[in-house]
């Protein structure tokens, strides 16, 4: 279960892409949860390449 | 990106992308989800790709579409890692196939936008024996990990 996430959004650059309502949340979506538990069991085991931990 | 890409739509959360393949197939509905997750304390997140089944409203993980267009379609999804980090610039992206045939389409998608996705991107691939390390290209990694610079 996540207790925090940063999700600082960028506000210098405008985006290009067209947000369109008719794209639905697949959050819930089987598929996509199972990608996601899959990767965290990996990252678990292998760890993160330092160099992305580093903060800028 | 200067590449061929199909135009593609964003959520309001912009952690979700959907675009359409075209191609001898027909038209195939294509999502790309970046799922947050936290392994071992630290955040990041999951890039997830399927088949929109029109029948189910679920993704097809396995999907085969052979609309002739895997060249486009890999620049269509490092397009949206673009887009997903310009508004979470501070996020990791982890990203692996769901076989690893599939897995190493993203390394020759990765290859293949380079020029693309090298100014902007960290781009890590780990290795059965060497562990993470910084992208190189014929290099068969089992996994990705990608950060904005």
């Amino acid at each position: 279960m996540l207790t925090e996430i940063n999700m600082k959004q960028s506000k210098s650059k405008p985006s290009r892409t067209k947000r369109a309502k008719k794209v639905k949340d697949y959050g819930n979506d089987p598929f996509f949860i199972k990608k996601a538990e899959e990767s965290r069991a990996f990252l678990e085991k292998h760890g993160f390449p330092k160099e992305l931990l580093t903060k800028k | 990106m200067n590449l061929t890409i199909y135009k593609f739509s964003a959520s309001d959360t912009f952690l979700d992308f959907e675009f359409e393949s075209n191609g001898p197939k027909g038209k195939v509905r294509k999502i790309v989800r970046y799922s947050p997750q936290n392994a071992g304390g630290i955040t990041y997140f999951n890039l997830g790709f399927g088949d929109l089944n029109p029948k189910t409203g679920k993704i097809d993980d396995l999907a085969i579409t052979n609309n002739q267009d895997r060249e486009k379609i890999l620049a269509t999804i490092a397009a949206t890692v673009l887009e997903f980090t310009q508004h979470f610039p501070d996020v990791m992206v982890y990203a692996t196939g769901s076989t690893p045939s599939r897995t190493r389409l993203y390394q020759i998608g990765i290859s293949a936008n380079w020029n693309e996705i090298e100014p902007l991107l960290q781009v890590f691939g780990y290795e059965q024996n060497t562990g993470w390390q910084p992208f190189r290209k014929n290099v068969n990694y089992q996994a990705f990990l990608v950060k904005r610079k």
